[in-house]
């Protein structure tokens, strides 16, 4: 791809820039007005389209509002849905950031931490890092309520630079101090920017249009009935030109007279007092004020909406630390109540006869099979299951290895008479090697001719005896066996 | 000069979705001030040159001289360019993007004489002429037709050439149009 053009607008010119930004600056400030004056500038059709947009916004709203809801419900705040919808309202229009952005991210982090001070922390922590980083709210906070289960990669992935220490320890608090230590003031810093001043204007536009959305569909229920609702999308149909007109009329006149609505006289304001004078024109404005309830330049009106108050944010966030109070306190008595029954087992211990006979019996004792059939014992005492069985096949073992030790003896002794017998006959007399000498069988006694057997010389019963306690202790070492009682 | 215009890009977002009526006059005034640009770029191709670089094989086969393919990759956008090193990015622009165009329109630039000679065994590099002929470069500048305009990097036979007879009138054509654009538009948006 070559590089060879020319362009008219590229190279820096001072004049012309800060031109173009007065220019900006204007077009900016005629931006905000826009959604103020949007009757007047769009068309009759675009009005139409604008319309079905709004009140799709305000189902969208709703919906997403009623979601919130029904989840903090469930979670035990249905006492501060208010309070939270307030939150959200003031997040929205602090910050620029939708509220279609904002509930959802709210919900998500409340589902996993379950606190509703935790959300509204994480919450403020999101905007910032959203702010920051360029990433979507929803995104950060999925992040950040990943972090509640335990899940703390995707918090490393957000590119905030926390370090793995941190990260690895899983203590939400921890991190999110972290993350607010390096992004703290990023979101309204961002209001200073362009980008952020179009935010807040998208924010306002986006409010209108629910407001308005509100107002289409609670006109459009009024001039249905029940069974109108039926044969809605024709009537929609064939009303769509009449509405378009009067709703590009509607929003026109709103446009003009909203100027006057500040304006009273005595504790009447100037809109009521003139439409009062043109009885139709009055009797109109009434049944949307009646539709629309009476503060139409509110909030749309919702199911929630009750005039929260700063008072009732703060009672709801004083009932939420009670709460949590109360649950610490239960915590600690449970575990107080833990410490007493501990304490009270080891004072019983202390007390207890049998065991203090057998610890006695078990530090006298100078042979293992005794020392194990007490340790046994105090196993079956202490109703530890795993360590008694654990002590009878030591104890079995042992056995074992006594038993073998025992007939390896005998065998000996036979073995030894049986040279002893031979030598009296001259058999080996004068030379100790033996062509066909004779073995002992340590099971049965009996005694077995083997040919080419290399003996050594053999000169009492002592040192025999002396050679198979050595064969039977390094028997017994090679199979991890414990020394029997009395073997040296 | 051309200028930076500071939110150019979100004015004509902006301009798109709430007044688009607006936009397209804009673009159309940008573009009639711009196209005389292109069509006078596009005459200064001559009609034939060289007879080897006309041939369209070899060496030279993907860079072959053709008056209609270097005229047609003379070229108008109202887009915007990729950032170049400093950051800048450019919108509404004329760009000569054939490699036998960006030949002709550069050679010599550099190197009025031919690239310094070192022959087929000299030392490696694009900035040195490795061909038996040690005139090769001198005789290719020499004989290729009309003459370079305008100044520094945007020294031309072809685009640049243009550029550098027509910026006067065209810049500041194209900033009142972007104002004329933006007057409008705030005038619509005002209370009426």
């Amino acid at each position: 791809m070559t590089n060879i053009f020319v362009s008219a607008t590229t190279t820096y010119n001072g004049k012309a820039l800060a031109k173009g930004q007065k220019q900006l600056t204007d077009y900016e400030k005629s931006l905000k007005q826009l959604g103020k004056t949007l009757g007047s500038v769009f068309a009759a059709q675009k009005i139409y389209a604008f319309g079905k947009s709004s009140a799709q916004a305000f189902i969208s709203d709703e919906k997403a509002a009623k979601a919130l809801e029904i989840q903090l419900k469930n979670l035990g705040y249905g006492y501060a849905d208010k309070s939270v919808e307030d939150y959200i309202a003031k997040l929205e229009k602090m910050y620029g950031v939708l509220d279609d952005q904002l509930r959802p991210a709210f919900q998500t982090l409340i589902t996993s931490s379950g606190s509703l001070i935790q959300s509204q922390k994480a919450l403020g922590i999101a905007l910032d890092v959203s702010a920051a980083t360029g990433k979507s709210v929803e995104e950060v906070s999925t992040a950040l309520a990943k972090g509640y289960t335990g899940q703390t990669t995707a918090i490393s992935r957000l590119g905030v630079g926390i370090d793995k220490t941190t990260l690895a320890s899983g203590d939400m608090n921890k991190i999110l101090d972290a993350i607010q230590k390096k992004f703290s003031g990023q979101a309204a810093a961002r209001l200073g920017t362009y980008a952020g001043k179009m935010d807040l204007l998208n924010g306002s536009l986006s409010r209108s249009k629910e407001i308005i959305g509100k107002g289409i569909l609670a006109g459009l229920s009024e001039g249905t009935n029940a069974e109108g609702l039926k044969t809605f999308t024709k009537d929609m149909e064939n009303l769509a030109g009449v509405v378009a007109t009067l709703v590009a009329g509607f929003a026109s006149l709103i446009s003009k007279v909203s100027r006057f609505t500040a304006i009273r006289i005595g504790n009447t304001n100037v809109l009521d007092k003139l439409l009062s004078i043109a009885p139709v024109v009055s009797a109109y404005y009434n049944m949307g004020k009646q539709a629309l309830g009476t503060d139409t330049g509110a909030r749309a009106n919702r199911s929630y909406q009750g005039g929260q108050t700063s008072n009732d944010y703060y009672v709801s966030r004083k009932k939420e630390l009670d709460i949590l109070k109360e649950n610490n306190r239960i915590a600690a008595q449970l575990l107080a109540k833990q410490k007493a029954e501990l304490a009270l087992k080891d004072l019983a211990n202390k007390f207890d006869v049998e065991r203090i006979n057998l610890q006695t019996a078990l530090a006298a004792a100078t042979d293992e099979e005794t020392k194990l059939r007490i340790k046994a014992k105090l196993a079956l005492l202490d109703q530890d299951s795993a360590l008694a069985a654990l002590y009878n096949k030591q104890l079995d073992a042992a056995n074992a290895a006594n038993t073998f030790a025992n007939a390896a003896v005998q065998a000996a002794d036979k073995l030894f008479n049986a040279f002893e017998n031979a030598s009296n006959y001259g058999a080996f007399r004068e030379s100790p090697y033996v062509p066909g000498a004779a073995v002992a069988s340590a099971s049965t006694g009996s005694v077995t001719v083997i040919n080419n057997f290399n003996a050594p010389t053999f000169d009492t019963q002592q040192k025999i005896n002396q050679m198979v306690q050595q064969a039977t202790l390094e028997n017994n070492v090679s199979l991890g066996i414990t020394a029997p009682a009395g073997f040296l | 000069m051309p200028v930076v215009v500071k939110g150019l890009a979100e004015t004509k977002r902006a301009m798109k979705q709430f007044n688009p009526e607006i936009y397209k006059e804009m673009q159309s005034e940008i573009k009639a001030v711009m196209l005389p640009v292109r069509d006078k770029a596009r005459n200064y191709v001559p009609f034939q040159t060289m007879s080897g670089w006309m041939n369209q094989k070899g060496t030279w086969e993907n860079r072959g001289f053709n008056k209609g393919s270097i005229e047609k990759g003379i070229r108008y956008s109202a887009g915007t360019t990729n950032k170049n090193d400093n950051g800048f990015k450019s919108a509404f622009y004329v760009a000569n993007n054939t490699a036998a165009g960006a030949i002709y329109e550069t050679a010599g630039r550099a190197n009025p004489n031919g690239q310094p000679w070192v022959g087929r065994k000299g030392k490696g590099g694009n900035r040195y002429s490795h061909s038996s002929n040690p005139t090769a470069g001198q005789t290719f500048i020499r004989n290729m037709q009309g003459s370079l305009a305008g100044a520094d990097k945007q020294k031309g036979r072809l685009l640049y050439k243009a550029w550098a007879q027509d910026n006067g009138k065209v810049v500041p054509a194209v900033i009142d149009a972007i104002n004329s654009a933006i007057t409008k538009f705030n005038k619509a948006a005002q209370p009426k």
